[in-house]
C-alpha cells in the first residue's frame, strides 16, 4: 500500500504548481493514511471514499487556481480557457443526454467485458504455476489405447523406467486419498492426504518452511518382513495453523492416522501450497497431509497403475525431446512385458500448465473471439453514434465557425467532449471489468482450473482503454475536422447532414455491425443448443431428490462385520419419514472416479493375449442401488440380498468355476456380446486375485465419467462389506432437509461411524455440466450485448436518415403518398441493410462457427435451425430498431418540412 | 508567506474553526486533524485531504497555524500547530458561538 491510486496521482497535478510544491508530500502522505484506514472496508466503501477525495481535489484545485495567486499569469488565462471550454463540452454533452449516455455505455460496456474476460483467460492459460521453473514441470499420463482409457495414471515400475529418460531431471508421483486424523488436537476428521515419492517437493522447487523435506530414509524400500514403520508426515501449513496453532513443537510429534498408524510429523509445507493437476487426475488441489510412497526400486511394482506422475525437464532440453525418448521407453515396455501391448499403452508428456488448461483453453478461447467481435462491434457503434452527434450539431457548427470562431477552437472543442466521453467510458468500463471479473470467478467457480485467483489485469484494461479512447478521439477528430470546414454554405441553407461519402460510410458501418453481430449469435445459438442436448443428455439414472455422503464404519466394526453395520445403518436410514430407499456404493456416479480395471469375455480369455481387454468401472453396490437411482432393468434381474450372501473372498478372488454374478450397463453388454444375449455370459475382470463374473441382468448405460467423455462400461457387483463407502438416500422430496435426521440416525446405529461430504446427488451432475454451461452463459451475454449494440447502432442511422430525408418526405406527402407507404418505405430501407448484413455474418458464420465444434455436444456447426433462426431474430430486432424513426418518419408535416428546406 | 499579525477573522468558516478546535490539544498532522474532527462530531464530519489542505494554505496566510519545527524539516508529515493569534481567534470565535447559543437558549430554541 505504498503507493498511491492512479485517480489521486492524476488529480494532484490539477493543483497550482506552488501549492503542489509545498503540500502535495504531505497530501500523498494523508492520503495513504486514508487508503489504509479504509482497506478494510468493502469495496465499495472503499471506492466511494476514493471518489470523494479525489473530487475533493479537484474541487480545491479549481478554487485555488480561480482565487489566483499563481506568479504566472500566461499560464492561468490558458488555464482559464481550458476549463471554459471543459465546461462547455461537458454542457454540450449534457444536452443530449440519451447520445451521450449510449456513447458512454457502449465504451464502458466494451472495455468492461474485454478486460474481464482477458483478466480470466490471463489467469487461466498465461499466469505461470506457482512454483520455481514451472515451464519445466511436465504432466505424464498414457492412454491405453485398446482399452479405451484416456489419461490413465502410471505404475511405479514406469517411474523408474521413465527416469531413463536423459531429457528428464527428475520424476515423481502421488496418488491421492482421504485420511482419517483422530488425534486429540481437535475433532476427528478426514484431510486430504497423498502418498508422494521423496522427491516430489524438490520436483516442484519447493521446500519445507519447517523442518525437513523427506530424504533417504523416506525413499527407502518396505522391509522385507513387511512390518509397519513408525512413517512420516509432513503436514500442510493451512493443517499446521488450523489444528496445530502454528506450534513449532509439532515437529517430531507423532499423528494419530487411526488404525495404528502414527507417523511422525518432519516438516511443514509451504504456506498457500497447491497441487495444479489437470481435472481428469482427480487430485486436489490442497492436500493436509503428505506421505512417503514407499517404492522398492529393484522390484518395483508393475500390476496397479495408481500413480499421478509428473517430472522436471533438464533446463536445456525441449519437451519433445522428452517425448522421444519416453515413446522409446514405451517401446522397450511392450517388447518385454505384455502387460503394455495388451492395454495398447502410449505415454504421453505435456507442460503441466497446458495438461492443466487443456480443457478450458478452447472454451476461453472462443469466448475471446466472441469479446474481441463485442468490441468491434462497440467501435463501429461509437462512431456511428458521434457521426450522429456531429451531424445534429452541423448548423451550430457551421453559424459558430462563420461568426469567426476559430478552427483549432472548435477542432480542441470537439477533441475534449471525445476525451471527455473516453475518460466517462473509460472508469465506468474500469468498474465494471472489476465487477466483471468478480462475476466470472463466482459463475465459473470450481469448472475452470486457477480462475480463483483471477484479477483485473491492469495491462489488459489499460490497452483497451487506450483502444477505446483512440477510437473515440479519432472519429471526434475526424468528425470535427469535417464540422470546422470553414464553408458550409450547404448546412447553412439548411439542407442538413454531412457531404456525399457519409451516408454511405454510415451504411457500411451497419452492415459491418449486423454481420459481426449475427456471427455471435450464431456461435452463442450453437452453443445454447449444445447446452440444452447436455442437459437432457440420458445419464442413465435419476439424480433427483437423491442425498448422498461418505460413511466410515472403521471405529463402529468392533460389534460386527462391516456388513452388519451396513445393514443396520440402511435399515435405520430407510425408517426416516420420506425416504423410499437407500443403498451403498463403492463410487458416486460423477463422484471420484472410483475403480476401473480391464475385462475380457470368456472367449477373449480363452484366446490367451489380453489385446482385446477394454476397461471397464467396478461398483460394488448394495441391492437397493438399482431403486434408489432408478436405474432402467433392460433384460435379466438386478442383485439380490442372496447374491451379497456369498462368503465375502479372502483374497478378492472369484475362481472361474464359481462366478460372481453382476449386473452390467448396455454400453458393456453391447460390445462384448452385440449378437447374444448377455444374460448368463461369463467374463473375467483383471483385478485382485482375478474375478470370474457371470452376467444375471443388463441396466440403461451409465453415463458417468462427465458429459464429454464417451460412456465406459460399468459393472455393478454385490456389497460384501467395507469399511468406508458411499450411502445414497432416496427420497420422496428434496432430502437436503433431512440432513441432520440422518447424521442423528447414523448416530443412533453406532456414535462411531464418521460421515463426510453430505450432498444432494445432482450437485455432482451439476459440476460436470458447469463447464460448459459457464461457456454458454458468457457467450450468451456477449450476444446479448452484440444485439443490443447493434440495435442502438441501426437506430442511430435510421433516425438520422428519416432526419435527413425530411423535407423530401414532405415532398412525397404533398404529392399524395400516403403514410402507411412512407413507413414502408423507411423499415425497407432498414431491413435492406440488414439483408446484406446478414448475408455476409452468415458467409462468415458458416466458416467461423467449425471453430466450436470441439465444443459442441449433439449439434452440428451447421445447425440449420440456428443458422436460419439467427437471421429471423435479427430481423425483428433491426424491425424494432427502425419502428421509431419510421413512425417519426410518418408524423412529417408537409407544410413544415417544405418551409425548413 | 507573509502572516505576521493578522487582523482576526470573525466570524471562521465551519471548516476553519474545526481544523483550528481540532489542534487546540496540541499539534497533529493533515489525517490527525481528519480523524479528530471525524471523532469530535461523532462521524458526521469527514473532511477530504483536497479540502483540508486548501484550508491549511488559507489558515496559514492568516497566520491562524504554522507548521511545527523549522521549515526545512521533512513535508511528508509535517505537524501543525495554533499560532497565538489563531488559539485568540479560536477563543473569539468559541466566545461569538456562545454567546448565540445563550441568545438560542434565551428564545426558547433549546433547553435552558
Amino acid at each position: 500500500m505504498s503507493r498511491l491510486p492512479l485517480a489521486y496521482r492524476l488529480a494532484l497535478w490539477l493543483y497550482p504548481a506552488h501549492f503542489r510544491a509545498e503540500y502535495a508530500s504531505e497530501i500523498t502522505e494523508t492520503l495513504l493514511a486514508v487508503e489504509r484506514e479504509f482497506a478494510t472496508t468493502s469495496a465499495i466503501q472503499r471506492q466511494l471514499r476514493r471518489w470523494r477525495e479525489s473530487v475533493a481535489i479537484v474541487r480545491a484545485a479549481v478554487r485555488l487556481r480561480r482565487s489566483g495567486g499563481t506568479p504566472d499569469p500566461h499560464r492561468g488565462s490558458k488555464m482559464e480557457t481550458f476549463l471554459t471550454d471543459l465546461r462547455r463540452a461537458a454542457r454540450a454533452l449534457v444536452r443530449t443526454p440519451g447520445l451521450t449516455l449510449s456513447i458512454v455505455a457502449t465504451l464502458a460496456l466494451a472495455i468492461g467485458a474485454n478486460t474481464a474476460l482477458f483478466s480470466v483467460v490471463q489467469a487461466v492459460l498465461f499466469q505461470p504455476l506457482p512454483y520455481p521453473d514451472a515451464d519445466r514441470l511436465l504432466f505424464v499420463w498414457q492412454e491405453l489405447h485398446n482399452r479405451e482409457a484416456d489419461y490413465y495414471p502410471s505404475a511405479q515400475a514406469d517411474l523408474v523406467d521413465y527416469a531413463n529418460a536423459e531429457a528428464i531431471e527428475g520424476i515423481g508421483g502421488m496418488w491421492a486419498f482421504q485420511q482419517p486424523l483422530v488425534d486429540a488436537d481437535g475433532p476427528a476428521e478426514r484431510v486430504p492426504a497423498a502418498a508422494v515419492t521423496a522427491n516430489f517437493f524438490t520436483l516442484l522447487g519447493l521446500e519445507p518452511v519447517l523442518g525437513r523435506d523427506f530424504g533417504e530414509a523416506e525413499a527407502a524400500p518396505p522391509t522385507a518382513d513387511g512390518a509397519p514403520t513408525a512413517g512420516s508426515v509432513i503436514i500442510s501449513y493451512e493443517l499446521w495453523q488450523r489444528r496445530y496453532g502454528g506450534d513449532p513443537g509439532v515437529l517430531g510429534r507423532a499423528l494419530d492416522f487411526g488404525a495404528g498408524a502414527r507417523p511422525i510429523v518432519i516438516g511443514v509445507a509451504p504456506a498457500g501450497l497447491r497441487l495444479h493437476f489437470p481435472q481428469v487426475a482427480e487430485v486436489p488441489e490442497r492436500i493436509d497431509a503428505f506421505v512417503p510412497m514407499r517404492v522398492d526400486w529393484s522390484a518395483p511394482d508393475r500390476s496397479g497403475w495408481y500413480i499421478r506422475t509428473f517430472a522436471r525437464l533438464r533446463a536445456e532440453a525441449t519437451v519433445a525431446e522428452a517425448q522421444a525418448q519416453i515413446e522409446a521407453v514405451n517401446d522397450w515396455q511392450w517388447e518385454e512385458f505384455p502387460i503394455y501391448a495388451n492395454a495398447g499403452t502410449h505415454t504421453y508428456v505435456a507442460p503441466l500448465q497446458q495438461a492443466l488448461t487443456a480443457s478450458a483453453r478452447p472454451r476461453l478461447l472462443a469466448l475471446f473471439g466472441a469479446v474481441g467481435f463485442v468490441l468491434l462491434i462497440a467501435a463501429v457503434n461509437v462512431t456511428n453514434l458521434l457521426l450522429v452527434r456531429a451531424t445534429r450539431r452541423s448548423r451550430e457548427t457551421a453559424v459558430r465557425a462563420a461568426l469567426g470562431a476559430g478552427r483549432v477552437r472548435l477542432l480542441r472543442e470537439n477533441l475534449l467532449e471525445a476525451g471527455m466521453l473516453a475518460a466517462a467510458g473509460g472508469t465506468a468500463g474500469a468498474l465494471l471489468a472489476v465487477l466483471g471479473v468478480r462475476a466470472l470467478v463466482g459463475l465459473g467457480g470450481a469448472a475452470v482450473p486457477r480462475l480463483a485467483d483471477a484479477r483485473v489485469d491492469m495491462p489488459a484494461l489499460l490497452f483497451t482503454l487506450v483502444v477505446c479512447a483512440a477510437v473515440a478521439i479519432v472519429c471526434g477528430l475526424a468528425v470535427g475536422a469535417r464540422g470546422a470546414r470553414p464553408v458550409l454554405l450547404e448546412t447553412l441553407r439548411g439542407r442538413d447532414g454531412l457531404s456525399g461519402g457519409s451516408p454511405r460510410l454510415r451504411r457500411v458501418l451497419v452492415v459491418t455491425e449486423v454481420a459481426l453481430c449475427l456471427v455471435l449469435l450464431v456461435g452463442a445459438g450453437l452453443m445454447a443448443r449444445s447446452l440444452a442436448t447436455l442437459l437432457a443428455a440420458d445419464v442413465g439414472f435419476e439424480p433427483e431428490n437423491v442425498i448422498t455422503f461418505e460413511a466410515s464404519l472403521r471405529g463402529a466394526m468392533d460389534d460386527g462385520t462391516p456388513r452388519d453395520v451396513q445393514d443396520r445403518l440402511l435399515e435405520r436410514i430407510e425408517s426416516l419419514p420420506g425416504v423410499r430407499v437407500a443403498a451403498t456404493t463403492t463410487s458416486l456416479p460423477f463422484g471420484d472416479g472410483g475403480m476401473s480395471a480391464p475385462y475380457g469375455t470368456a472367449a477373449e480369455v480363452d484366446d490367451g493375449d489380453e489385446f482385446d481387454f477394454r476397461q471397464a468401472s467396478l461398483r460394488k453396490v448394495s441391492t437397493g442401488y438399482f431403486e434408489a437411482l432408478q436405474i432402467g432393468l433392460d433384460m435379466g434381474r438386478t442383485l439380490r440380498t442372496e447374491d451379497e450372501d456369498r462368503a465375502p473372498p479372502a483374497q478378492f478372488e472369484f475362481p472361474r468355476d464359481a462366478p460372481v454374478p453382476v449386473v452390467v450397463d448396455r454400453r458393456l453388454a453391447d460390445r462384448s456380446w452385440p449378437r447374444t444375449d448377455p444374460v448368463g455370459e461369463h467374463f473375467f475382470m483383471k483385478m485382485g486375485g482375478g474375478l470370474w463374473m457371470e452376467v444375471v441382468g443388463v441396466v440403461d448405460t451409465q453415463r458417468t465419467l462427465g458429459f464429454e467423455r464417451e460412456a465406459r462400461g460399468t459393472v455393478f457387483m454385490p456389497e460384501f462389506g467395507s469399511s468406508r463407502l458411499h450411502v445414497v438416500v432416496a427420497a420422496d422430496r428434496d432430502p437436503t432437509a433431512q440432513s441432520a435426521a440422518l447424521r442423528a440416525a447414523a448416530a443412533e446405529v453406532d456414535p462411531r461411524i464418521v460421515l463426510a461430504d453430505l450432498r444432494p446427488l445432482a450437485a455432482y451432475v451439476d459440476d460436470a455440466r458447469a463447464p460448459t454451461r459457464f461457456a454458454t452463459i458468457l457467450m450468451t451475454l456477449f450476444a446479448g450485448l452484440a444485439v443490443v449494440l447493434a440495435g442502438v447502432g441501426l437506430y442511430g442511422v435510421m433516425a438520422w436518415t428519416v432526419r435527413c430525408r425530411t423535407g423530401e418526405i414532405g415532398l412525397r406527402m404533398a404529392l399524395g403518398s400516403s403514410r402507411p407507404a412512407i413507413w414502408r418505405g423507411v423499415v425497407a430501407q432498414g431491413l435492406g441493410l440488414v439483408a446484406v448484413g446478414v448475408l455476409f455474418g452468415e458467409a462468415s458464420a458458416l466458416v467461423l462457427t467449425r471453430l466450436l465444434a470441439g465444443m459442441l455436444h449433439g449439434v452440428s456447426p451447421l445447425d440449420p435451425l440456428t443458422h436460419a433462426a439467427v437471421p429471423v431474430g435479427l430481423g425483428l430486432v433491426a424491425l424494432l430498431a427502425c419502428w421509431f424513426p419510421a413512425w417519426r418518419a410518418t408524423r412529417v408535416d408537409p407544410l413544415e418540412a417544405l418551409r425548413a428546406d | 508567506m507573509p502572516a505576521a499579525e493578522a487582523p482576526l477573522h470573525n466570524p471562521l468558516t465551519w471548516l476553519s474553526y474545526l481544523v483550528l478546535l481540532a489542534l487546540a490539544d496540541g499539534p497533529t498532522h493533515g489525517y490527525g486533524i481528519i480523524k479528530e474532527v471525524e471523532r469530535r462530531t461523532d462521524g458526521r464530519t469527514r473532511v477530504e485531504a483536497g479540502t483540508l489542505y486548501a484550508a491549511i494554505k488559507r489558515l496559514r496566510e492568516q497566520g491562524l497555524l504554522s507548521p511545527v519545527g523549522d521549515a526545512s524539516g521533512s513535508r511528508r508529515r509535517r505537524d501543525y500547530e495554533l499560532t497565538a493569534t489563531g488559539r485568540k481567534t479560536l477563543r473569539l470565535e468559541s466566545e461569538r458561538l456562545e454567546g448565540l447559543v445563550d441568545v438560542a437558549r434565551a428564545k426558547g430554541v433549546l433547553p435552558a
